[in-house]
């Protein structure tokens, strides 16, 4: 009874789900036909027969790696350092009051201002990386941060008294605790990295980038290129996303972590 | 014996414990009574080392090994009952920790997780969290905070049935407004009506 339910449930969203996917192509292809000029708006066949050309040249794939590599360096290195920040931050207030005005300088700085400036200092190569790292940065401390501040003090309490080690306060407090912020830093975190990574690709022009294809395709006027890009970065940063939450989801089940159920 | 003098603790303008001294077993069971307010949780913490008193002195405790089971369960909501119980004593085998639980009413209940426990199983657990903190130790101590509160007089006498069964040399300091569950057990009180 209650696996039909559940099974009903799930084929309800994805038909609606799917609907509204056709709904929106529908409105896009009308306005494609409303505006009837290629170079303005694209038609999404025009598009996918595009997309279709370009996935079968190992150049298309040659961008895709290097921009996910570059990116998801920077991405992976501002969860690692984030981390530690926020860690170090908590159990170290002077560290909380030297950090916490860069961290808001970065927070609050357009992202263009650091890669115009980080074109002077380090290779085209390496800005995308830079750039990712400076804006997730701030996000996966302030979400970090927040979620040790937010552990159970009775728990905590009840850990010293029963003498925890580190280890396995580390195991069977703070990670469990601080899972849901660093899911919810992953989520967004990879969002703005991809958005980050990719504008400072446009201005930095690496070899063998996508934002070196977007720029190209905006310079000679290649609207379906565009499109194309644009469409892949999308789906990118989406797969990086379901790809983490996916990792996510395996590290709470090996750690047997459950959200509390009702009381029978 | 343990020799509690002149402690003293005040939260603010509160002033809870005012130079109140004692003098208790080194072992058995006792039971610390008074109305509310009067500083037996306090007390406890107090001696256990989870807060510092604001004066005075104790003796007799240092050295031994303290389970504090508090006023609530404050069992890890992510882990069953029986990791929260083998979490206070890692290294007793998987056994220990279901023989427990048997003496508690519990043997069905080891993996459920605390949320999947009633109030009072989630008290038993928190009960017997602190009995296997003091696996193997002979002169432990065991600091109870309410530890009947929304138990049934069987459950409570299965938990007494486990206080009975710990080491001569085990002290048991406990604050309990039941005391009705220690019927039938060999028990001191230490009253702290004039603690203020």
């Amino acid at each position: 009874m209650k696996d039909s339910t559940t099974k009903n449930r799930i084929g309800q969203t994805l038909g609606r789900g799917v609907l509204v996917a056709v709904l929106w192509l529908v409105i896009w292809q009308a306005a494609a036909s409303w505006v009837g000029q290629e170079l303005l708006l694209v038609s999404p066949p025009v598009m996918l027969r595009r997309l279709w050309e370009l996935v079968r040249q190992p150049v298309f794939w040659q961008a895709v790696f290097s921009s996910c590599g570059r990116i998801m360096a920077g991405v992976l290195l501002a969860l690692a350092v984030g981390t530690c920040l926020a860690a170090l931050m908590s159990r170290f207030s002077f560290l909380y009051t030297f950090f916490r005005p860069a961290l808001q300088v970065i927070k609050a700085t357009p992202v263009a201002s650091f890669i115009i400036l980080a074109l002077i200092w380090i290779k085209s190569t390496g800005l995308a990386t830079f750039a990712s790292f400076l804006m997730v940065l701030p996000m996966v401390w302030a979400n970090l941060y927040e979620g040790i501040g937010a552990v159970d003090q009775s728990l905590l309490e009840m850990v010293r008294a029963y003498r925890f080690s580190p280890g396995r306060k580390l195991r069977y407090l703070y990670l469990p605790s601080l899972l849901p912020y660093f899911a919810a830093a992953c989520s967004t975190g990879i969002g703005i990295g991809w958005k980050a990574g990719i504008a400072a690709e446009v201005l930095g022009l690496p070899k063998n980038s996508i934002g070196k294809a977007l720029y190209n395709a905006k310079i000679y006027l290649e609207t379906p290129d565009l499109f194309c890009w644009t469409a892949v970065i999308i789906l990118l940063s989406l797969l990086f996303e379901k790809l983490a939450a996916w990792l996510l989801r395996v590290v709470t089940a090996r750690l047997s972590i459950a959200q509390e159920e009702e009381t029978p | 014996m343990i020799q509690i003098r002149n402690l003293q603790k005040a939260y603010g303008e509160n002033q809870v414990l005012h130079h109140f001294s004692a003098t208790i077993p080194d072992h058995g069971i006792v039971c610390i009574t008074g109305v509310s307010g009067r500083g037996k949780t306090t007390l406890l913490r107090i001696l256990s080392g989870l807060e510092p008193a604001d004066g005075g002195q104790i003796e007799g405790l240092s050295g031994r090994k303290i389970a504090f089971v508090f006023q609530e369960d404050r069992l890890l909501p992510w882990i069953s009952a029986a990791q929260n119980i083998h979490l206070a004593q890692p290294d007793q085998p998987d056994s220990y920790v279901q023989g427990l639980l048997a003496a508690a009413g519990l043997a069905q209940e080891g993996a459920k997780r605390p949320g999947q426990l009633s109030g009072g199983q989630r008290r038993r657990v928190a009960f017997l969290r602190g009995i296997a903190f003091l696996a193997g130790v002979p002169d432990g101590v065991l600091m109870l905070d309410e530890p009947f509160n929304g138990l049934d007089a069987a459950a409570a006498q299965q938990l007494c049935d486990i206080l009975r069964s710990l080491p001569p040399q085990t002290l048991v300091l406990l604050v309990s407004h039941q005391l009705s569950a220690l019927d039938g057990m060999d028990v001191s009180f230490l009253p702290m009506e004039d603690s203020l």
